[in-house]
């Protein structure tokens, strides 16, 4: 009867460490990833206010306008193990003219950038943004 | 009329258990021991899990938040083969360098020069950021020595550093957009 009692209490026992452990682990997924786009966006971030201009809003920009932006595959890095983690990347921007009767008639240009990433099941979306103007 | 059968030992009084009794506990008792063997291995095993993720939970984002911040505050930057080629001045390179030369410009006009660099004297991988001073001499500290390997590159305008990790990790942190 004791004995019975002991092995059923171990069994409760490991499934309640095994369910934090778990979830432990899961956490530092979620964790890892942020860290990995984190990093990806300073890559976005320092692009998007080096880039000139001239090119900025060129018929072949990096940040196109909404009606042609496009998705690309970009690689966030690499997992413990080795294992590469890939993202997809979304660039574009918001122009917003300036007006001729102010006096600054600034040309204004928001250049964003959108990465979608999986964690698991989940699908994550992560942006940064960036004012330009002219 | 027939007598009951008498006990060999009739003053002894049965207070054990029986042989089956015995085996029956000493199974259960078996399988507890092996039971606690497994959770203390799987406990084990997520620990070292753990302890290999830590590069990325911890030390990466440390490294990248001062990077980050010593980067945007550069006025220019040059990428060096390694830290005694940035000292002598040797030509500068794009991509896979282990050393960057960075400028700032100071609030008295003057430039103040700094310099991030791999080290892996003594068995163990640095990354160092050196002061240097007027004399030629320089002072030093460590920003991390959880690396296993680190390069820099200017590419695009912008400067990237590319940290490896113990466990094959590699996370790439940039700046330098000024």
């Amino acid at each position: 009867m004791e004995v019975s009692l002991a092995l059923g209490l171990a069994v409760i026992v490991a499934l309640i460490i095994m369910r934090a452990s778990l979830l432990a682990i899961s956490g530092n997924q979620w964790t890892m990833m942020q860290t990995l786009t984190d990093a990806y966006m300073t890559r976005e971030t320092a692009l998007s206010n080096r880039t000139p201009l001239a090119d900025v809003i060129a018929d072949s920009s990096p940040w196109p306008d909404w009606a042609s932006r496009s998705e690309q595959n970009v690689t966030l890095g690499k997992m413990p193990g080795g294992r590469v983690v890939q993202a997809s990347l979304t660039r574009f921007r918001i122009n917003i003219p300036g007006d001729p009767d102010s006096e600054a008639n600034l040309n204004v240009f928001r250049l964003y950038s959108v990465l979608k990433y999986q964690i698991g099941e989940k699908e994550y979306v992560k942006s940064r943004s960036t004012l330009r103007m002219q | 009329m027939k007598s009951p059968p008498q006990q060999a030992f009739p003053d002894r009084v049965a207070t054990g258990f029986t042989l089956l009794e015995l085996s029956t506990a000493i199974s259960l008792m078996l399988v507890l021991a092996t039971a606690l063997v497994v959770i203390m291995q799987q406990h084990l095993t997520f620990m070292e899990m753990a302890q290999r993720q830590k590069f990325l939970t911890n030390d990466a984002p440390q490294i990248g938040s001062l990077l980050g911040r010593i980067f945007n505050q550069a006025d220019h930057y040059f990428v060096y083969a390694s830290h005694d080629s940035a000292i002598a001045g040797d030509a500068p390179m794009l991509s896979g360098g282990k050393a960057v030369r960075l400028f700032f410009y100071a609030t008295d006009q003057t430039t103040k020069e700094r310099l991030i660099a791999v080290d892996s004297s003594g068995g163990t991988t640095r990354l160092k950021f050196y002061t240097l001073h007027l004399d030629g001499s320089e002072t030093s500290w460590v920003v991390s020595d959880k690396i296993t390997d680190a390069t820099f590159s200017a590419s695009e305008g912008i400067l990237a550093a590319t940290l490896q990790g113990p466990n094959g990790e590699e996370i790439t942190y940039s700046g330098g957009a000024r």
